[in-house]
């Protein structure tokens, strides 16, 4: 049996919608998960929320440099155990091969390879001082104990549905 | 030079920056939507101290919650820190959850990247 923890479903995120989001995430598994497990939920949380508010295709520019970008979020427990977290945003055709390039190469690391490519990848941000090298990506990875599945739905020519399903056991 | 004290909220940690005392408090979650405009006046006054620190500058680390944006902000202490170890003996306490069986994954992965530079694990129970 699945029962929802959480949904925020063809919403536009932005900075208060995430804090809200994690108050009551906190607030509800709080008393029921070890913390080491309600920790990796929230900190996956942090990065996919943020990963809406950043880099959804359907967004709006807010005051002091802020964004909102629209998207979906879902947190559902699974039997006595299980839960699952499964988050979508629309992205542009050169986002999507950036991503399936950057999911594709993560998939075949293990957790202590993963760890070398975070160090590495945040050497090299800040080196150049980029931002969006993929860090909060590996980091999900990192988190995750089991598969994470990804998904590209075509919209149309440009624009895809891009979706992440991760299980936490 | 000017101390700092900045609250917490939300989704930012409580900083306090003392030069007369030589400390270095940074408490709570850690995920501003702009975290390195959060974090750019902190740098900056680490700059700043470095230039005539204390003897000893104690550095308290309490975070739970963090954004992969606070790790590269850390990675970017931890530099200023160790750039600047012969000048002052730098004591980093790194608190964490006593109840948080994974807290060592945490401190592990800075301890090792930044292994000229001694860390101090502190557990503490959270309410």
């Amino acid at each position: 049996m699945s029962s929802i923890i959480y949904a925020m479903l063809d919403e536009f995120f932005d900075e208060k919608c995430m804090v809200d989001a994690l108050f009551q995430i906190k607030g509800e598994l709080k008393e029921k998960l070890p913390i080491n497990r309600l920790k990796v939920i929230i900190q996956v949380t942090i990065e996919l929320i943020q990963n809406i508010i950043n880099h959804s295709n359907i967004y709006s520019d807010l005051k002091e440099g802020k964004r909102e970008g629209y998207g979906n979020f879902l947190l559902i427990k699974n039997g006595i155990t299980e839960y699952q977290i499964i988050t979508s945003n629309p992205i542009n055709k050169k986002q999507k091969e950036i991503l399936q390039n950057r999911v594709n190469e993560l998939k075949k690391l293990n957790k202590s390879e993963l760890k070398t490519l975070l160090k590495e990848r945040i050497r090299s941000r800040i080196n150049s001082h980029q931002k969006g090298a993929g860090v909060g990506l590996i980091r999900i990875f990192i988190s995750s104990v089991s598969d994470i599945k990804v998904d590209f739905q075509p919209i149309d020519d440009e624009v895809y549905m891009f979706s992440m399903e991760i299980i936490f056991r | 030079m000017k101390n700092i004290e900045i609250a917490g909220k939300d989704n930012s940690p409580t900083v306090v920056l003392n030069h007369t005392e030589g400390t270095i408090k940074i408490t709570g979650e850690s995920y501003p939507e702009n975290t390195f405009d959060f974090y750019q006046p902190i740098l900056a006054w680490f700059y700043k101290y470095f230039e005539v620190p204390q003897k000893i500058t104690t550095v308290d680390l309490h975070l739970l919650y963090f954004n992969s944006s606070t790790v590269q902000v850390l990675f970017e202490i931890f530099d200023i820190f160790e750039e600047n170890r012969d000048k002052t003996k730098i004591i980093i306490n790194w608190y964490y959850d006593q109840e948080d069986s994974d807290w060592q994954d945490d401190f592990d992965y800075f301890a090792e990247e930044f292994e000229l530079l001694t860390f101090n694990a502190v557990g503490e129970h959270r309410a």
